[in-house]
């Protein structure tokens, strides 16, 4: 599980930079066409190993925005040279990558991972709902400077084909920002499929259809959360009153915006006794969803305040999610279980079990290493602790692995 | 007695929506309503589409990560100050035409990195100079900024490849062309001193 | 005395209907709202609802919440969901006339006892549809502004007619390259008059074929007779030869239903199984045209029609489960109509009734009906129900006061017994069958075999639906969802 940040030696930064990694080889290959937007060399950190520097010192003569040294640094460089040197962990940034350095820190934030594939735009910290088990703890702060770095971070990704996230706290609560953000990357990253997460609670504001439809961008989807069937289990879920009334409208007005939407669920203790009956309620009110994503509990940030309300045994909620998976899928809308550790999940399930959990966030444990299905299995979160872990975890053996990969379709 | 007077006696001469009739007839749809009542338009109910057996049924998400969380938390927010940045909002145009547009290089011109340049002022990231075509497919004739970053891309490959010893400049010097028609003799290519296609595909640039 | 008017309810009532079902389960009533969605009530639970004492935090209230049986004033306002349902249910009604069939001859070679058109000599063009009515048929065709329309070639027999018959679709696909439209072609034939010729122009146009096949050979034969007794054998071999051109499933088949045929549900699905096709209608004798000059003899009370086909359908879910797809085909679309959302595309049984919304016949002597049946009635001496001709614009036709009439008698949310019918999202109104079996287009709901015959199969239905094992539940679904039985891995949850 690969970290997104990790330290250097950092010489004379100056002010904050966001800056693309790149090897001299890429440098020659592609120049500036390494970015998908507008850039300059003085965007480019030159990827420069040790060796290199000592074979072909006047390299350090080009005119890019700053060295990066993934070595100790043997040869002296001038003092205006933004120069980064001696990683605490050497994978954590590579050529491909997207960097931001603030003066006074050793910090370098990954924020673009080349060949990832959970590259994402975070929004902002804010959030209007306050959900029992919100993995990332709102904070009520003016931090809207994120717009700029990302409209700034589009430039620099590489121009490929990929899946890249919009999220935060709620995007949505940068309105201009967001469909600014979302129109630069139709224009900037037409290849790359955007999916905003959202609980859509703003979207009932109608001026917001007009603004969506408007844009057309080809492979965009919002990922919006339901928790119930009904307003009081899910206004309690996301602990704002209101909540489902609001959601609802939202999602109703993106689809009169033709967008493709993503009903997500979290399983806890609260969802799934009623997993069924929110199947039928999305099937007869919200068919238009393009796919629901019935989501393992990540127990972190909030979630561990409330474990006793919201930790439930995957084993106890196998039945529950069968009958809903199977509700849904017969009647032609798309299911995906993630976050479960294939163990967890019967065989007649796993044919909808994905590898979902972010490359940098997951781990497997000791019971693991001798499973055969390690490749094929989402692991756990790295937040993951004993209090989380179900009676049920178990290596699997071959055969039982077989039996998961015949009911496979 | 003609079937239809029969019908209305029975009926007692109800009559519904008086346009329902000539609503279907239309080869563009009308309103099946009375002529002063206005829907609105933009908030009319979905219509379910059915989803038994789609065409395309195929889970597109099938690949797709959760994007359950957000990125790990750090304490990154206390490093930016909370001026500079997004003020007011400036939308997104995209260039009128399918190239991009090249401005005139900055005076702020290639000085070593790092150190900072122009403004600092409104914006966090300090980008010096303005656009540097990037993807693009331009078939313009390429501006003197375009020329000078091209020769930055010789130089380094000449440099890595031990035909050039100079400062990485951009600037097409002596040096820079004897060392470029030393390659061009080495590599059985047409010693012209100039960055042909031939000479650039033999260094591995490639264009755009 | 209880006191009912009162602030103090945490919920009120939607519009809901509800039924008794008469199964044997403490979950008697049938409740169901205005979406079409529904719920199995006990009768105590029935009282608790109507008495405002069912309490907030059990789960009976939280599904009549979600099903739109009840609100929260004050809380979530559930308008928009149910506006939606029954917008996307009514759907249908936004486009125009989307089947449209062209009567191109009444000549017929078969001299069957429940015909429902008079049978002209084989020779002779006086009841043959001519070419300028054919071409003002075209026309008002294109005048419905339906997307995707069928256009389906009706008789007597129409391969009689061929000609006509390949002038009408070369005009209507030449016209289409400008409309763009999806058009599908069906011809409705015995299949005792195909050629080649026939054949390879029908692999060009991509139409189907739709044919009569009552069961095996003796039944068959017995209900249509021709000069050579033979229509079974013929039949069988046309259907093998169009499946040789144009594929396996280039055509469909159904049955109509004698007294006769109500004594062998078996042999008559085992003929389709043995056939291979994947979709049987078992349809009731209708009461037009010769049948009801015949009803002494051919006609059944409906009673007797719902006996046969619960067993036929218990016959087939064996058959089901057993990895042959057969599909029962009104049983398929009442099916739609219970468990999802969604618009029916079948225009016999819906509300607003099909009739001239959903469906034109264009009959041989030029004239346009809004239904096969009401064209049937002329038949009878009934020409009534006649819209126009086919040379006034759609527009005019569907302004007629005849589409006035059906459409005052052809909403079934609103006609006496219908209207508090719980079964009534899922069920429609006939006009013309009602006029033609008890003289009045609304109908008395008590004698209807309409209402007996809907009601008896949505009954059926729903206690198959409950009551039912994993199994039938995965061949229901098999049929609803059109994948095969083995597909349908586990029936989830059932509501």
């Amino acid at each position: 599980m690969l970290r997104k940040e990790t330290h250097f030696e950092i010489c004379n930064l100056t002010g904050p930079r966001l800056l693309k990694v790149i090897t001299v080889n890429e440098f020659i290959q592609k120049g500036l066409a390494v970015c998908a937007g507008e850039a300059s060399f003085h965007d480019l950190l030159l990827w420069l190993p040790a060796a290199t520097l000592q074979d072909d010192p006047q390299l350090l003569s080009l005119p890019v925005g700053g060295f990066l040294v993934p070595d100790a640094l043997t040869t002296p460089t001038q003092d205006t040279l933004l120069v980064l040197h001696s990683p605490k962990e050497l994978d954590v940034v590579q050529p491909g990558d997207v960097v931001a350095l603030t003066p006074n820190s050793t910090l370098v934030r990954v924020l673009y991972r080349r060949g990832s594939d959970s590259n994402l735009l975070f929004m902002t910290d804010r959030c209007n709902s306050l959900c029992l088990m919100c993995s990332q703890p709102p904070k009520d702060i003016d931090d809207h400077w994120h717009i700029e770095e990302n409209l700034r971070l589009i430039d620099l990704m590489d121009p490929g084909e990929e899946n890249l996230g919009i999220s935060g706290g709620e995007p949505t609560l940068y309105r201009d920002g967001l469909l600014e953000i979302l129109a630069k990357c139709k224009t900037v990253l037409p290849q790359k499929s955007l999916h905003v997460l959202s609980n859509g609670r703003l979207l009932k504001e109608p001026s917001w259809i007009e603004a969506l439809a408007a844009l057309q961008h080809p492979q965009l989807s919002w990922g919006i959360p339901l928790y119930a069937d009904n307003a009081t289990e899910h206004d309690h879920v996301v602990q704002a009153p209101g909540a489902f009334s609001e959601t609802i409208q939202g999602l109703y007005n993106l689809a009169r915006a033709k967008q493709i939407i993503e009903v997500r669920v979290v399983l806890s203790r609260l969802t799934t006794p009623r997993l069924p009956e929110l199947a039928h309620y999305v099937f007869r009110n919200l068919p238009f969803v393009r796919h629901v994503a019935l989501m393992g509990i990540e127990s972190t940030g909030l979630a561990r305040k409330h474990h006793e309300a919201l930790w439930i045994d995957p084993l106890d909620y196998q039945e529950p999610l069968s009958q809903a998976v199977y509700f849904l899928a017969n009647r032609g809308i798309p299911v995906s279980i993630y976050n479960l550790p294939l163990c967890l999940i019967p065989p007649h399930l796993s044919h909808f079990a994905r590898q979902s959990i972010s490359d940098w966030k997951n781990l497997f444990i000791d019971a693991c290493q001798q499973c055969a299905a390690i490749e094929h299995c989402s692991g756990f979160f790295k937040s993951h602790t004993d209090r989380w872990q179900s009676r049920g975890i178990h290596p699997l053996s071959i055969e039982a692995f077989g039996a998961y990969a015949r009911s496979a379709h | 007695m003609k079937l239809l007077d029969r019908w209305k006696i029975l009926m007692g001469g109800i009559s519904l929506l008086p346009m329902a009739g000539t609503a279907l007839a239309q080869a563009n749809p009308l309103p099946l309503a009375d002529a002063s009542w206005q829907p609105n338009e933009k908030l009319q109910p979905p219509v379910f589409a059915d989803t038994l057996n789609p065409p395309d049924a195929v889970n597109i998400y099938a690949a797709h990560r959760s994007h359950s969380s957000h990125r790990s938390h750090s304490s990154h927010s206390s490093h930016y100050s909370g001026s500079g940045g997004y003020s007011a909002p400036r939308y997104y145009n995209p260039p009128a035409t399918s190239t991009r547009s090249y401005t005139a290089p900055s005076t702020s011109s290639y000085g070593a990195g790092g150190a900072s340049s122009s403004s600092g002022g409104n914006t966090l990231y300090q980008q010096s100079g303005s656009t540097a075509g990037t993807g693009s497919t331009s078939r313009t004739r390429p501006t003197n900024e375009q020329k000078s970053n091209l020769v930055v891309r010789v130089q380094t490959a000449l440099t890595v490849r031990k035909y050039y010893q100079g400062a990485i400049d951009g600037l097409m010097g002596k040096a820079t062309r004897g060392a470029l028609m030393a390659f061009q003799m080495d590599s059985a290519l047409t010693v012209n001193g100039r960055m042909d296609t031939p000479t650039l595909n033999a260094l591995g640039i490639r264009i755009p | 005395m209880k006191l009912i008017a009162t602030d103090s309810r945490t919920y009120r009532l939607l519009p809901l209907r509800f039924m008794r079902m008469n199964s044997k389960s403490e979950r008697d009533i049938l409740l169901t709202s205005d979406t079409g969605e529904y719920l199995h009530i006990t009768d105590a639970q029935l009282q608790a609802l109507s008495h405002y004492e069912v309490q907030p935090q059990t789960s009976f209230y939280k599904d009549l919440l979600a099903r739109h049986f009840i609100y929260e004033p004050g809380r979530h306002d559930p308008l928009p969901e149910m506006a939606a349902q029954l917008r996307s249910r009514k759907d249908f009604l936004f486009q125009g006339p989307a089947l449209h069939l062209f009567v191109v001859t009444l000549r017929c070679n078969h001299t069957c006892q429940y015909c429902q058109v008079s049978r002209a000599p084989l020779g002779g063009s006086a009841h043959d549809l001519s070419q300028a009515d054919a071409w003002a048929a075209v026309d008002r065709l294109f005048e419905s502004n339906a997307s995707a329309l069928t256009v389906e070639f009706q008789g007597g027999e129409p391969l009689l007619a061929f000609e006509r018959v390949r002038q009408i679709v070369e005009w209507v696909t030449e016209r289409n390259v400008t409309e763009q439209r999806d058009i599908q072609f069906v011809i409705t034939t015995t299949l005792h008059h195909l050629t080649d010729d026939i054949l390879d122009f029908a692999k060009q146009h991509r139409i189907q074929f739709s044919t009569s096949l009552d069961g095996p050979a003796s039944l068959h034969n017995a209900n249509r007779p021709t000069p050579s007794r033979d229509s079974y054998e013929k039949t069988v071999r046309g259907i093998e030869w169009v499946r040789e051109k144009l594929g396996h499933d280039a055509v469909s088949a159904l049955t109509t239903l004698t007294a006769r045929s109500l004594d062998q549900p078996q042999a008559i699905i085992d003929e389709y199984v043995s056939q291979g096709f994947s979709s049987i209608s078992l349809r009731p004798l209708s009461p037009y045209g010769f049948a009801s000059k015949s009803a002494h003899r051919l006609d059944y009370p409906i009673e007797r029609y719902l006996e046969f086909y619960k067993e036929a359908l218990a016959y087939l879910l064996e058959i089901n489960k057993q990895g042959i797809y057969l599909a029962e085909s009104y049983a398929s679309l009442l099916l739609k109509n219970i468990l999802t959302p969604f618009s029916s595309g079948y225009v016999d049984l819906r509300s607003p009734a099909g009739a001239g919304t959903a469906a034109l016949v264009y009959n041989y002597d030029g004239h346009v009906y809004p239904s096969d049946e009401a064209r049937m009635l002329v038949e009878m001496g009934e020409n009534g129900l006649r819209l126009g001709t086919v040379h006034q614009p759609l527009r005019e036709l569907l302004a007629s006061p005849v589409m006035e009439a059906l459409l005052a008698s052809g909403v079934a949310e609103a006609l006496p017994g219908c209207s508090d019918c719980a079964m009534v999202p899922y069920c429609g109104a006939d006009p013309v069958e009602h006029y033609a079996r008890q003289g009045d287009p609304i109908g008395h709901r008590a004698f209807s075999a309409f209402c007996k015959k809907n009601l008896g199969l949505l009954k059926h239905l729903f206690g198959l639906l409950r009551e039912g094992d994993d199994n039938v539940q995965r061949v229901l679904l098999s049929w609803l969802n059109r994948r095969s039985f083995s597909d349908v891995l586990y029936p989830g949850y059932r509501s």
